[in-house]
């Protein structure tokens, strides 16, 4: 209809009413401005369905299904991870985009460049946490979603193939917080990372495995090259990859629709996409509402965390030549590392995790039971926590709680003054601790209760020692405490002990503490944060008011 | 849209509104969800509003605070150098400090000759009491002010704020004929050179130092 | 399980509304809060550059410049010192126009160019590693760091505390400072120190500290068994220098060492490092006596 006609029936505020309708319909892709309303109010659609259209004309709306079955919306069904590791990616995207505007990946700028950002960039801190808050739970609820997907027995046909790229999707999860790993150049970071690449040497034949770490790496050692290439892979290739994967996995999830509560279907049968129409909940608006307050509130819990709990790690500048005590690598393969442990590094870091990915992979070809019924899987869903327990312990297994023990002493300082990290003698700080020589095998009186509490806690760990060791006996721990300048403190630990037989040992380690500086539990409460909102905002106010 | 698709929409999709019921506490349910459906949205774009105000503070250059480019805070005004006594050279601020009678100045360090071939510090010459310029030899006075030699210009100063409270209580000014240095209100009065922000000196034959002098033939006095 | 789910579309909404509240009161947290938390977090990163200069120093700089920057007369500077942070002393005697800071990352990172008329014994080493050491670049920042952490004590110094010794033990002492020494043959220079040293005997306990011996060597009897850091201890030298070397009295034992300290050296400190090879130019044959009798004194005074 032309604007004439229009103007000429309806008037010229009728037509611009018109026409802004016309607008809305289009950028809706096929609903107005009334349909909108009555969607809004909760009014059921008129017959044939107006909702529908979006779904089939706009782009995108086109890869959502119309309408879900009514037993697998409700949240205890799914849970939402799959959602949630799509809403997790799309943070990543988002925090990563712009930590990437920041951050050059060479050894010379990369740690700078993270002190930069926590030093000198509004929000920079926030946004650092927030990625690896992200990265961190997106490999949780990742592996959870494949949990959920085993014990509800949905890979089974026709889902065999949406359960195989799932898996595939779960190892570029890993990969890409892997790679993300190396990129702040900390100790941390590159000792993680040449762990793990290192793992690849052992690919069968010698050759080969070299190779493959050279490819890696960029070089025989991880240096520019090899920086440049994990930033590479992590911003670009396993993102794109990921993206085309993740497209084919959830157009299987639409095409076959969610798989219905077992019990709810006959053993043998799928009838996810015949659904009755009582059952039917369309996308729009009810589905719609469902998924952005879930994703509202999710967002949110996501900012309180990294507002008020989570702060990324960052040690030392990446150092070749020093290799810290107790290196580990992220947690998510801890089991890996509990395996290095007990096997050898072809069986336990290349054939194993190998055969387990294969096996991972091929588990609905090789489930021939038709039902997906708890009752009926007796022997799946046991196999299911076997297997959980079992990563589980090997992860344990990969901390250095279990079968890394160096020498009692080393250990001892390492347990109040770790190379790395905080310990409680840097989270207590520089102003609680006195001058002076503190011998653990004399009593203090001292009125400060932080203080108090590390000679307990080295005390205790002397104490244990010599409990636990034979050839640690009549340990003395000597902390002396000296002013080195002005705000920074030295902090020399000496511990003399004697072996079995009767030789005399003695370890001396020195470290140094500012005034300044702020050491923290890399998961907790970041007491500091709300120092600083009121001095912000008094500094703030105080502007404003034009003091 | 075409008048074929208009056609179809018309005949698909748009069907008569069912008649409703009409009883008011089911409409007044209604309407409600409608109403928190908008104050939803609202809260929703103001919390991208917020996300943008964060990717712009995130984004926007940010300078250090006593590093080149960022504010450096000299401190108490009475930590400023007396009026009459030697500038303050400030090595990582790249200006010099000078407290005239007519307030405090920061003259960028580089000889504004030399900006196009490179930068060339000048120095401070305390017999003769005035800056030299070692490549180019132009001499400027105690307060910028151009007095022989081939720069282009007087020199250039670096922003003063006079800071009381949490108020900016004045600035260096730049007026057509003078650049103003701030007024120093007590001696608490916080001072902040502003790196970032430059005030170019005025042309040498403008210099207020050259009055006077053969170099400069000034209209008015020739009239006088 | 099922009441973990929320059916209702309003209580959906309202949940909405709520989380995206409280997400914009914690975004307006963090607004506010990022310049006292840069701030804080600007000097905790300086900290921890000024404790990495901390370790860095006590491994590679302490030998020579003292455990708390007080200097090794003979070996390297103090840099703990009012002369050395004060505007109007070091940075002008040298004519340096550049911040402290940015002379002392250079000194570090490229070492003295020569010891020409120095009265320091050891040339400064190249550190950085763009010149051929072995930091990093952030190493020699962290160093630099923390010796310049030392200006509030240093500049609390009064002139008589000031350890820093600017050419007051030097060999060439002031009177051999000037054009006319300089323009003397060499066997001209040799005569005039000869009669210089004749003329000004220093006491064995000025040279023992004034050269640096103190350095390597320890007197203290508590330590004598103390191997000690670079050079044997010197407590009970009586005891045992007569029979270092067959054919050697103790005196001939110690005067050798000490005039000619590569002929003999005592096994265990084979690897540590040479004793400076200077000491026959330095000192006159009347204080290379004194200083053997002294050292070789039971009860010699300190």
């Amino acid at each position: 209809m032309g604007l004439q006609d229009n103007i000429r029936e309806k008037g010229v505020l009728g037509a611009v009413a018109a026409q802004a309708d016309d607008v809305f319909t289009r950028l809706t892709a096929g609903i107005d401005v009334g349909e909108f309303r009555r969607m809004l109010q909760g009014e059921p659609p008129g017959r044939p369905n107006p909702r529908l259209k979006p779904h089939s004309e706009g782009f995108l709306l086109h890869i959502k299904p119309t309408y879900y079955h009514e037993s697998v919306t409700r949240f205890t069904h799914t849970f939402r991870l799959g959602l949630l590791s799509t809403y997790l990616f799309i943070v990543e995207t988002i925090t990563g985009i712009l930590l990437m505007i920041w951050y050059a990946p060479s050894p010379e700028r990369a740690y700078t460049d993270m002190i930069l950002l926590l030093t000198n960039i509004p929000f920079g801190q926030f946004l650092r946490d927030m990625h690896r808050l992200g990265a961190e739970a997106m490999v949780a609820i990742v592996t959870l979603h494949m949990v959920r997907c085993y014990l509800t027995g949905s890979y089974k046909p026709p889902r065999q193939f949406t359960w195989f790229t799932g898996v595939l999707l779960l190892v570029m999860t890993l990969f890409l917080s892997f790679s993300g790993y190396l990129l702040p150049w900390d100790q941390l970071a590159f000792w993680a990372v040449t762990i793990g690449t290192s793992m690849a040497e052992a690919v069968p034949p010698a050759v080969v495995g070299e190779t493959v770490n050279l490819l890696a790496r960029g070089a025989p050692d991880i240096g520019a090259n090899g920086l440049l290439r994990f930033y590479l892979l992590h911003v670009l290739f396993l993102p794109l990859l990921l993206i085309l994967f993740f497209f084919v996995h959830y157009y299987k999830v639409v095409h076959f629709g969610i798989s219905l509560p077992a019990d709810e279907e006959e053993v043998g049968e799928d009838t996810a996409n015949r659904v009755p129409a009582d059952k039917r909940v369309y996308y729009l608006p009810d589905v719609l509402v469902d998924e952005t307050s879930f994703m509202t509130v999710i967002n949110t819990l996501l900012i309180l965390l990294t507002v008020f709990f989570f702060q990324a790690p960052l040690e030392h500048i990446a150092n070749p030549q020093s290799t810290p005590l107790h290196t580990v690598a992220p947690w998510y393969f801890y089991w890996l590392q509990g395996m290095l442990k007990i096997a050898d590094k072809f069986i336990a870091g290349v054939l194993m995790p190998g055969v387990l990915l294969v096996l991972l992979m091929a588990i609905p070809y090789l489930d021939y039971n038709p039902s997906r019924r708890g009752k009926d899987r007796k022997v799946a869903i046991v196999a299911g926590i076997v297997a959980g327990a079992v990563m589980i312990i090997l992860s344990w297994m990969g901390t250095p709680e279990y079968a890394v023990q160096g020498a009692p002493a080393v250990e001892i300082v390492q347990d109040v003054m770790p190379e790395e990290g905080s310990g409680l003698s840097r989270e207590i700080g520089y102003k609680h601790l006195p001058l002076g020589i503190w011998r653990t095998d004399e009593e203090y009186d001292v009125h400060d209760h932080e203080f108090n509490e590390l000679l307990h806690e080295f005390n205790d760990v002397v104490d244990f020692y010599r409990r636990a060791d034979p050839d640690f006996n009549a340990p003395i721990g000597i902390l002396t405490i000296s002013q080195d300048q002005p705000s920074l403190k030295r902090l020399n630990w000496e511990i003399t002990w004697f072996d079995a037989q009767g030789e005399a040992g003695n370890y001396e380690k020195t470290f140094w503490l500012h005034e300044d500086s702020i050491y923290w539990e890399q998961y907790g409460w970041k007491h500091l944060f709300l120092g600083y909102v009121s001095d912000g905002w008094k500094s703030l106010s105080g502007a404003l008011v034009g003091e | 849209m075409t008048v074929h698709q208009d056609l179809r929409r018309q005949q698909d999709w748009e069907v008569p509104l069912p008649v409703q019921p009409g009883k008011g506490a089911e409409h007044r349910e209604t309407s409600r969800r409608e109403l928190l459906t908008y104050v939803w949205a609202g809260t929703l774009a103001v919390m991208t509003l917020g996300s943008g105000i964060a990717a712009y503070q995130f984004l926007y250059p940010y300078h250090r605070a006593n590093t080149f480019g960022g504010k450096f805070y000299i401190g108490a005004a009475t930590d400023l150098p007396l009026v009459g006594s030697e500038p303050q050279a400030n090595v990582d601020g790249r200006f010099w400090l000078v407290n005239t009678e007519t307030g405090p100045r920061a003259f960028s360090n580089i000889c504004p000759r030399s900006l196009a071939t490179g930068p060339v510090k000048f120095t401070w010459d305390a017999d003769r009491n005035r800056f030299d310029c070692p490549v180019c030899g132009t001499k400027f006075s105690r307060e910028g002010h151009y007095i022989e030699g081939p720069a282009p210009r007087s020199l250039d100063q670096f922003v003063i704020e006079v800071v009381t409270g949490h108020k900016v209580f004045a600035k260096t000014k730049r007026l057509p004929e003078e650049i103003i240095a701030p007024v120093v209100p007590s001696p608490e009065a916080k001072i902040l050179v502003d790196t970032s922000k430059i005030i170019e000196g005025f042309a040498r034959m403008d210099s207020p130092a050259l009055r006077g002098s053969s170099l400069k033939v000034v209209p008015g006095e020739l009239s006088a | 399980m099922h009441r973990l789910y929320t059916r209702s579309p309003i209580a959906k909404i309202v949940w909405g509304i709520l989380s995206s509240l409280i997400g914009i009161i914690a975004l307006l947290m963090v607004l506010v809060s990022e310049n006292p938390r840069m701030e804080a977090q600007t000097i905790n990163w300086q900290g921890r550059s000024i404790e990495n200069g901390a370790t860095l120093f006590d491994n590679n700089c302490s030998r020579c410049h003292g455990p708390s920057g007080q200097g090794l007369v003979g070996l390297g500077p103090a840099l703990n010192s009012y002369y050395f942070f004060t505007p109007t002393g070091r940075m002008k005697d040298i004519g340096w126009v550049g911040s402290l800071e940015d002379y002392v990352l250079l000194t570090i990172a490229a070492g003295r160019p020569s010891k020409a008329g120095s009265q320091w014994a050891e040339v400064m080493p190249t550190w950085g590693g763009n010149y051929g050491g072995p930091m990093r670049g952030d190493q020699v920042e962290d160093v630099a760091a923390y010796v310049m952490n030392w200006r509030g004590s240093a500049l609390a110094q009064t002139p008589e505390e000031d350890p820093f010794r600017p050419f007051e033990d030097v060999l060439q002492s002031t009177e051999f400072q000037n054009t006319a020494f300089i323009l003397m043959s060499e066997e001209e220079q040799a005569i005039a120190i000869e009669e210089y040293k004749a003329l000004n005997t220093r006491s064995p306990q000025e040279i023992w500290a004034n050269e640096a011996c103190l350095g390597c060597h320890n007197l203290s009897l508590a330590q004598a068994d103390d191997p000690g850091q670079n050079g044997p201890n010197m407590a009970d030298l009586f005891e045992r220098a007569g029979s270092r070397v067959e054919g050697l009295t103790a005196e001939e034992y110690v005067y050798q060492s000490i005039v000619e300290p590569a002929a003999f050296t005592v096994a265990t400190y084979e690897n540590v490092g040479q004793m400076p090879q200077t000491y026959a130019e330095k000192l006159s044959e009347d204080e290379l006596q004194a200083l053997v009798a002294w050292l070789l004194d039971p009860d010699r005074e300190e």
